[in-house]
C-alpha cells in the first residue's frame, strides 16, 4: 500500500493506493495521527487506487473520528470503488462517514464546513 | 473441490491468503461482490487468529482448508492459538457507536464475519483452535 499526502490550501488530501489491511493499517494510522497533531481540519481521502479494505483499515478512521470532531475536523472520502463501499455499507459506516463521488464534491463539502 | 494452504502466523501473509482464496473462488458461479465478501470474512478470521490468537508469532503456522459443494463454501482456519469465545461474543454484539466512542481500532472484524457468513463456529480440539465459516450459495 502507498500513501501520498497532498496539501492544497487548508485541505490535506491523502491518496491511498493498494490494499489496506492489518499489515498496512499501521502506516496509515501514523499519517492520520500526525495530521491530528497538526490540527488539520479538512482531510480528504482519495480512494481511487484503494482496491481492498479490511476492518483494520476502517478501524484507523473510526478510532480517530471523535478526536477529529473535537476540534472541528472531518474526513471526506471520495472516488471509492463499489467493493470498498460495500464494506462500509455492511457495517453501516456509510451513514456515519462522509463519502462522495469525486474530489470536487469533497472540496465543496469541506468548504460548506 | 478442495484446497488448503499452510503459512506462517504473520499479517504479512494475509495478501498471499487473499490471492489463494481469489484463485479458488474464480471459477465459481457467484457474483464478484459475493466473492469479495467471502474473501473479506476469511481475511478477518485469519487476522483474528494471527493477531489475537497467536500474537503474530511467526514461528507458528496457520492452516486454511477450503471446500466447495453445489450448496455451500466452507473454510476452516486452524492454529494453536488461544481461544476466547466470550470475548468474541462481546465484540460481535458491540454497538458501532460504542466502538467509535471508545476509539477502538478492533471490534469490527467479527461484525463483518457474522454479517457475511451464514455459519460461524469457533471450537477447540486436541490443543488446536478452529474457526469454521460457511457461506450458503444460491
Amino acid at each position: 500500500m502507498d500513501i501520498v499526502q497532498m496539501h492544497e490550501g487548508d485541505v490535506l488530501d491523502i491518496v491511498i493506493t493498494g490494499q489496506l489491511d492489518a499489515n498496512s493499517a499501521i502506516k496509515l494510522d501514523d499519517v492520520i495521527k500526525e495530521a491530528i497533531k497538526q490540527r488539520k481540519t479538512k482531510i480528504t481521502i482519495n480512494c481511487v487506487g484503494l482496491s481492498y479494505i479490511s476492518s483494520a483499515g476502517l478501524g484507523v478512521f473510526i478510532s480517530h473520528l471523535d478526536d477529529m470532531k473535537s476540534y472541528g475536523g472531518k474526513f471526506v472520502f471520495y472516488d471509492m470503488s463499489e467493493s470498498v463501499f460495500s464494506v462500509f455499507k455492511i457495517l453501516g459506516l456509510h451513514t456515519i462517514m462522509e463519502i462522495v463521488e469525486n474530489r470536487g464534491e469533497a472540496k465543496m463539502l469541506m468548504d460548506e464546513g | 473441490m478442495k484446497a488448503n494452504l499452510t503459512t506462517i502466523c504473520s499479517t504479512e501473509t494475509q495478501e498471499e491468503i487473499r490471492i489463494f482464496l481469489g484463485s479458488f473462488l474464480a471459477p465459481i458461479s457467484i457474483t464478484d461482490s459475493e466473492k469479495n465478501q467471502i474473501i473479506l470474512a476469511v481475511d478477518e478470521a485469519v487476522a483474528n487468529a494471527i493477531i489475537h490468537g497467536n500474537e503474530q508469532d511467526n514461528s507458528r503456522s496457520i492452516q486454511i482448508d477450503i471446500s466447495i459443494s453445489k450448496k455451500s463454501f466452507t473454510v476452516e482456519i486452524s492454529d494453536i492459538g488461544l481461544f476466547d469465545e466470550i470475548t468474541k461474543q462481546d465484540k460481535k454484539d458491540k454497538e458501532l457507536k460504542a466502538i467509535i466512542k471508545e476509539k477502538q481500532k478492533g471490534g469490527l472484524g467479527l461484525k463483518l464475519i457474522y454479517s457475511i457468513m451464514d455459519v460461524v463456529v469457533f471450537y477447540t480440539k486436541d490443543g488446536k483452535s478452529y474457526c469454521r465459516l460457511v457461506k450458503m450459495l444460491k
